[in-house]
Formats: C-alpha cells, structure tokens, sequence
C-alpha cells in the first residue's frame, strides 16, 4: 500500500522556504498601458451609451413607443370585446418589473396626481429657464414629445372618466406621468450639462 | 502571512477618486498593487508569465469596470484577489490547451528540484491553487473552496498532494 504520509520535519523545512518566497513580484513594465487602453474603451463606450439615450431623437421615439403602446393598451382596456387581449396587457403590467406599484385606486392617484403635477411645473420653470443651452431642433424634440404624452394622458383620463374602478388605466395614467416627469428631468440634465 | 492586504486612508481615496471616473487615481492604486496581484497571478499561471500578465491586465480591466460596487466590506486587495482568481477559473474553463500544460498528477518524476518557485510552477493545476491560495496567500481551507466551488476536503487533499509532490522534488 502506498505510503501517503508527509515527514513534519520535512513539512516544516518547505513551509520556512514558503515564508521567504516574495509576496511581491513586477509585472513588465508595459502592463499598465494595455490596461489604461482597455478601460478609456470601456469609458468611451459607456459615454456613447449615454448620449444615445439623451439622444433628443431618441426621447421623441422613445415616448412615441411608449404612448402608441399606452394608447394600444387604453384601447384595449376599454373595448370590452377585446377582453382577452386586453387581459394579457394586465398580465404584462402586473409582471413588469416597477419600484413603484403605483396607486390603486383612482382616488388614491389623485393624491399622486397632484404631486406629478408639482414635478411638471417645477421642471418645466426649471427648463424654461435654461433652454438657452439646447439646440432648437431638442426643444423641438421635446415640445413634440411632450405634446404626446399629454394626449396619452388626456386619453387615459377621458377613459377613467368612463370606467374610474380600472386599474390598468390608472396604472397607465401614473405611467404617463412618470415619463413626462422622466422626460423633463433628462432634458434638464442635458442643459445643465 | 495575508499581510498588507488591508485598504488604508490613502488606498480608499484613491478608490473613491477612481470610481468616479479618475484614470489616473487607478494607475495609482495599480502601481500601488499590481506588484501583489503579478506574484498570485504568476503562481496561479505556472510561472508563465504571458500567461499571468494577461490575467493581471484582465483583473484590473475587471477591477475598473466593477469599481462602483467595491463598497469596502472588505479589503481592496482581498477584493482584487478574488477578481484574480475568478478571473483564473474562468480562463481555464475557456481555455483547454492549458490542460495539455499540466503534469498528470502522479507524475513526480518530471517535477524537477531546481528551485521552489519552478517546483510549485510544476504542479498539477489543482494542487498548485490550493497550495497558493493557502500556503502562500494565507487563505483557509474554507474560504478556498468556496471559491473554488469545491470541497473543503478536496482542498486539503489538494494541498496534502501539493506538500508531497514539492517535499519529494526539493529532496532530489
């Protein structure tokens, strides 16, 4: 049978040799600078990212997406021969990832309401102020953008006013809110920086 | 023996700088640890040292890239460790021919007896992480095999194989 022992004496002699190895070696000198390369890569990737997002005409085709699905979606809820469809929209909206489950009520919103309103103003004073610093075709952009939003918002509260117990409407509605709210901020983002 | 492992006031501004975007605050923290990382990842390579350069440029890329969430918990170098040695396993999952570079574990005879770092260099890829993660970088058996997702019995059954194989090529 094979001897799987280790003499201690000689354990401890491998152990003292280990102690003295450097814990501490240079790399070639070159090393840093492929290093440096690769992460200005990464940063400059990271920056395009960013500025396809400010990206104005991004914003423009970003809140169209959002309000022709919203509008899909408020169409759907309200057209009770569409029941099954508009279901699946539910389901799609209750699984949607959302850090604010937003209110349930109608009455519960219009507490809320008043606040995204608060934001509006705020941001649009805030903007109004500083859109010196934006090109004309992003002012553009935006007065388009927002100008769609506000339909889609005008269209979810005619439809609540038809139906106030809906709460794929009224989830639409803060959601419409929150991407006007979303859509101003950025845009103050872009002019201050 | 995990010795100057720990962060210090000078490392955390420099951290701190670097994570809002300073490149030249992370040249700083490289030079001030690189040194340490080479010497793991030169072991962990096998004394090649193409092989360890390229997953030390590879654990700073990552350091870079995952700076916003080092929140301190630990040590920065402790942190960079563990890069290192992710970085390592991945590698060698990706990269097959290094099996070919590896000596079949029985096979002390090719184990030559020139000088320790060569002999740990010759060890089976198994028990030479083992053997550096405990013996020389000072990590225990538990926190090994976590990171290796091994075994906390096949680390040590590693390292008894590690401390046979280099006893018997530094005795010749």
């Amino acid at each position: 049978m094979k001897d799987d022992t280790i003499d201690e004496a000689k354990l401890r002699d491998l152990m003292n040799e280990v102690s003295a190895l450097p814990t501490s070696i240079e790399p070639p000198v070159d090393a840093w600078a492929k290093i440096r390369a690769e992460i200005v890569k990464t940063d400059q990737s990271d920056l395009t990212r960013i500025r396809f997002w400010q990206n104005p005409v991004f914003l423009a085709a970003a809140a169209l997406l959002l309000v022709a699905g919203s509008s899909a979606v408020t169409a759907i809820a309200i057209n009770r021969r569409g029941a099954s469809v508009a279901r699946e929209a539910e389901r799609q909206i209750a699984a949607a990832p959302d850090t604010n489950t937003g209110p349930a009520s109608l009455a519960q919103f219009t507490v809320v309401e008043s606040d995204y309103l608060r934001a509006v103003n705020d941001l649009s004073a805030t903007l109004e102020s500083e859109q010196d610093s934006l090109s004309p075709e992003t002012i553009t952009k935006l007065r388009a953008s927002i100008k769609i939003i506000d339909a889609a918002i005008l269209e979810a509260r005619n439809a609540l006013a038809a139906d106030p117990a809906n709460k794929t409407l009224i989830q639409m509605l803060a959601k419409s809110y929150e991407q006007k709210v979303d859509l101003l901020k950025r845009t103050t983002e872009m002019a201050r920086s | 023996m995990q010795a100057n492992w720990s962060g210090d006031e000078s490392t955390r501004a420099l951290i701190s700088r670097a994570q809002n975007g300073d490149v030249d605050a992370f040249e700083l923290i490289y030079n001030e640890h690189s040194g340490r990382v080479y010497a793991l990842c030169l072991r962990l390579m096998g004394g090649e040292q193409t092989a360890a350069t390229e997953l030390m440029q590879d654990v700073f890329v990552r350091a870079w890239k995952n700076l916003g969430k080092f929140r301190g918990e630990s040590a920065f170098s402790s942190w960079l460790h563990r890069l290192a040695v992710n970085a390592m396993l991945e590698n060698a999952r990706s990269d097959k021919r290094r099996v070919a570079r590896v000596l079949p574990m029985e096979d002390t005879s090719q184990i030559g007896a020139i000088d320790l770092e060569r002999a740990i260099a010759r060890l089976p890829e198994g028990a030479r992480t083992a053997f550096v993660l405990h013996d020389i970088e000072g990590f225990q058996h538990q926190e090994i095999a976590a990171q290796l997702g091994i075994a906390v019995g096949t680390v040590k059954a590693q390292l008894h194989r590690a401390h046979k194989l280099l006893i018997q090529a530094l005795d010749r």
